[in-house]
């Protein structure tokens, strides 16, 4: 299989508002792609498309070569920018849940970053904080062994101590053969473990390039350029 | 997969239930006892009691069954139900099997309490300790009307009647959440299925209401027109319960709007 994500004049309109229009992109196994773009470009969306939540208006999602299905969610490891746990479970509860629904979970390498990041597993989720809550989250998606993962906003709402370790998690939990998307605006934080950005605005693709060649055109970082292209 | 899901759902609704029949059983208990005992004053507020927690669990059924279908997979849940690597149908399928579960315990609960407060001596005294007289009694006047006892045929029919209005019911309720949630409806979701839950009903009845009225009113009620009765009853259940099922299933699968 070449390519781990193909949208093939991907179009997604919400009544009057057009999200994303013809957009095509291939996306092959083993690479860490920025997803990257202003409030409204079609990040989200994007994400939302490739895990099923969201039916294209027009054009094909596939991922390893199908359309998002049930076979496609179970190698897709998804973190949505909103807390999506139940509240009156514990950690370990969520933790639990996950190894009997993702045949790729790991159990117990999810249990020694909860440790690791002082995450009480006793805990039920209604008394943890907002950005333990994202920790959680984080660490429950990074514990999959999936072929495919797509972050949405994943250090937005943690501190920057606990950035730089989620990084570090987010690059020894994936294997070599898996990709990441990740979309964000803490562009410096993370851009350094781009191998690819695509930028977005409104809707199109605006740029879609491996990270290295951008800032060797460009002679400016990711984060430079962004700051750029989408000046207000 | 079902089976998983199962048991998360019950393991969330059941903190909520057992505690709530638990209360109720109690309850009859001490209002068994407060009869035996023959204080009135306590008895009438013993019986207050019973009664609000009879219409906090039919209360509460219906708020559970609501608030996991929207919360859990219309809300943030959704973010992860919805991600899981299974069909649709097994997550309408889990909130089903558990609301009608709980409908079932729930009374199952209400008639156990009623069977302790009859087996209470004051009871017992009233009518020579054979309260089973109450089923013989429906029985006769059963007789009365339709010249033949029932038969273990008629309960079954009449049970099957029940279970299937039941599941009608609660995926009407589903599906008035579904459409609900549609994009169309963004700016107003709680009131859209309000009425998309009213106007399927007066769908419904509109089509079996004159059926029921003709059978039932306007001639005279014979064993067979019973008969009748219960088997239309049955179909439009049937017919009723696949077309919300679809309607849910669709929207769901196809135009899925979360929060």
């Amino acid at each position: 299989m070449d390519n781990l994500i193909e949208l093939r004049s991907l179009r997604k309109s919400f009544g009057s508002v057009t999200a994303l229009d013809d957009v095509c992109l291939t996306i092959p196994p083993g690479r860490i792609v920025g997803l990257l773009g202003p409030n409204g470009s079609g990040k989200t969306t994007t994400l939302k498309l490739l895990c099923g939540l969201l039916q294209p208006t027009s054009g094909e999602v596939l991922i390893n070569g199908t359309a998002p299905s049930p076979e496609t969610k179970a190698i897709v490891s998804y973190l949505p920018e909103r807390t999506y746990l139940q509240g009156w479970m514990k950690v370990k509860d969520v933790a639990a849940f996950f190894e009997d629904f993702y045949a790729d979970f790991d159990l117990g390498r999810a249990m020694e970053m909860f440790y690791e990041l002082g995450v009480d597993a006793n805990r039920k989720l209604s008394t943890l904080s907002k950005g333990t809550k994202e920790k959680v989250q984080l660490i429950l998606v990074m514990s999959r062994r999936a072929k495919l993962y797509l972050l949405d906003e994943p250090i937005g709402g943690v501190d920057p101590a606990a950035r730089d370790y989620i990084i570090k998690t987010i690059l020894q939990n994936y294997s070599r053969d898996a990709s990441i998307l990740i979309s964000t605006h803490l562009i410096r934080d993370v851009e350094d473990i781009f191998d690819d950005v695509v930028f977005l605005q409104n809707g199109h693709v605006l740029l879609y390039d491996s990270a290295a060649a951008v800032r060797e055109k460009k002679g400016v970082s990711i984060d430079e350029l962004f700051r750029e292209v989408f000046k207000c | 997969m079902l089976g998983k899901l199962l048991k998360y759902e019950l393991g969330a609704t059941a903190r909520i239930f057992l505690p709530l029949y638990g209360a109720l059983v109690l309850v009859s208990f001490a209002n068994a006892l407060l009869l035996k005992l023959n204080y009135d004053a306590a008895t009438i507020v013993g019986f207050l009691v019973l009664f609000g927690l009879l219409v906090a669990m039919a209360v509460t059924t219906i708020v559970i069954l609501i608030q996991r279908f929207y919360s859990n997979l219309l809300g943030s849940e959704g973010y992860l139900m919805f991600t899981l690597p299974l069909g649709v149908g097994n997550l309408v399928a889990s909130k089903l099997i558990a609301s009608l579960l709980w409908i079932f315990c729930g009374g199952l609960t209400a008639g156990l309490s009623g069977v302790i407060l009859l087996s209470s001596s004051y009871f017992k005294n009233a009518q020579n300790g054979q309260y089973m007289d109450f089923f013989r009694a429906i029985y006769g006047m059963f007789e009365e009307l339709f010249g033949v006892r029932p038969g273990a045929g008629l309960i079954a029919l009449f049970c099957s009647c029940c279970v299937l209005a039941a599941v009608a019911l609660v995926l009407t309720i589903y599906a008035s959440l579904s459409v609900g949630q549609l994009p169309v409806f963004n700016k107003f979701r709680t009131a859209a299925s309000f009425i998309a839950f009213f106007a399927i009903n007066a769908l419904f009845n509109s089509v079996g209401s004159p059926i029921f009225d003709r059978l039932m009113f306007r001639s005279q009620m014979e064993y067979g027109t019973l008969l009748t009765v219960l088997w239309i009853w049955l179909a439009l259940s049937a017919v009723r319960t696949t077309a919300m099922y679809l309607v849910t299933y669709f929207i769901l699968k196809r135009r899925l709007n979360l929060e």
